[in-house]
């Protein structure tokens, strides 16, 4: 599984936990839904903002770690 | 005279956010019985910014709100401290923003200006909601050091070290999105002072990396023109 499907697959993950809650990063404030439909869509601002930064945190062994074994994806 | 000067607009989510973050820091003067102002919604506007600023020459100044790189923005959406009054920021012993992007050119130019400190963001700060009591404390946290009389270079140490130690935590409760936020938040943090700013001209990046500091005194084009312009 590349870093995008497993970027995309922890923004679920919050977006399940945590419905409600909003990411606020400059002109965007949206909730983890809307953030995922925003990528989805190609919104290039929602890319940078939230998608390229979780990548970037996958790169961390220790954090592509706890996403897998939050994600229960161990055996992937 | 006001020690420390704390704008804080409030008009939208975010500001509702950004004004409710600063409290921590008022408490603390409160507590420690420190002069200062404050500047909170309607009084975040330029006309009270500049007179405040002016009447107060050596205060600390603090604004929380949003920003890009050419100023800060108050509460009617437009600058209060841009590059036409930047040099209000001159000799001041800090000035601490969780504005987006203010560092990466007007910060510069506040620096260069003279103010001693500048701690700011060079691209655009985010954070979540469901982390907020770990982002008001990273977002506070240089100044909560000052006034433990660090210097700046351990402050920004220390504030890095911080944000990666939240990054860390926040992924291990399973706040991913929170955890990124931190994490990037973290790497465009910047404190002229702590460090030297990267010039984004390359002409600019040439006089530094031969004068050092000083190559950050040569006028840019802008600044020429402005002090030609001005009436002798």
């Amino acid at each position: 599984m590349n870093n995008r499907e497993l970027a995309l697959l922890a923004l679920e993950a919050n977006a399940k936990q945590n419905p409600d809650e909003k990411i606020h990063a400059g002109p965007l404030v949206m909730t983890y839904k809307e953030a995922i439909e925003k990528i989805k869509e190609g919104n290039t601002l929602a890319i940078k903002l939230v998608l390229e930064p979780l990548m970037k945190n996958l790169k961390s062994k220790s954090f592509r770690a706890k996403v897998i074994q939050t994600l229960g994806l161990e055996r992937t | 005279m006001a020690e420390y000067i704390v704008i804080r607009p409030r008009f939208d989510e975010t500001t509702e956010i950004s004004h409710a973050f600063c409290n921590c820091m008022l408490e603390h003067l409160k507590t420690q019985s420190k002069f200062f102002l404050e500047l909170s919604q309607y009084d975040a506007v330029k006309k009270k910014v500049e007179e405040s600023l002016t009447q107060n020459p050596s205060a600390k100044v603090i604004f929380f709100n949003h920003g890009n790189t050419e100023a800060l923005i108050g509460n009617d959406g437009q600058p209060v401290i841009d590059k036409q009054n930047v040099q209000l920021l001159a000799h001041r012993e800090y000035i601490i923003t969780l504005a987006c992007e203010w560092g990466a050119d007007c910060g510069v130019e506040a620096w260069r200006q003279g103010c001693l400190a500048v701690v700011c963001y060079v691209d655009v700060v985010a954070f979540t909601t469901d982390a907020l009591p770990e982002f008001e404390r990273a977002f506070t946290a240089s100044f909560f050091l000052r006034e433990q009389n660090l210097d700046w270079k351990q402050i920004l140490t220390e504030v890095k070290d911080l944000m990666t130690m939240l990054s860390d935590d926040l992924a291990g409760a399973g706040k991913f999105m929170a955890s990124a936020c931190m994490a990037r938040d973290r790497d465009i943090l910047r404190i002229y002072n702590g460090e030297t700013p990267s010039p984004a001209c390359p002409f600019r990046a040439l006089a530094v990396k031969l004068l050092g500091r000083l190559g950050w005194k040569i006028p840019s084009p802008a600044q020429a023109l402005r002090w030609l312009k001005k009436p002798k």
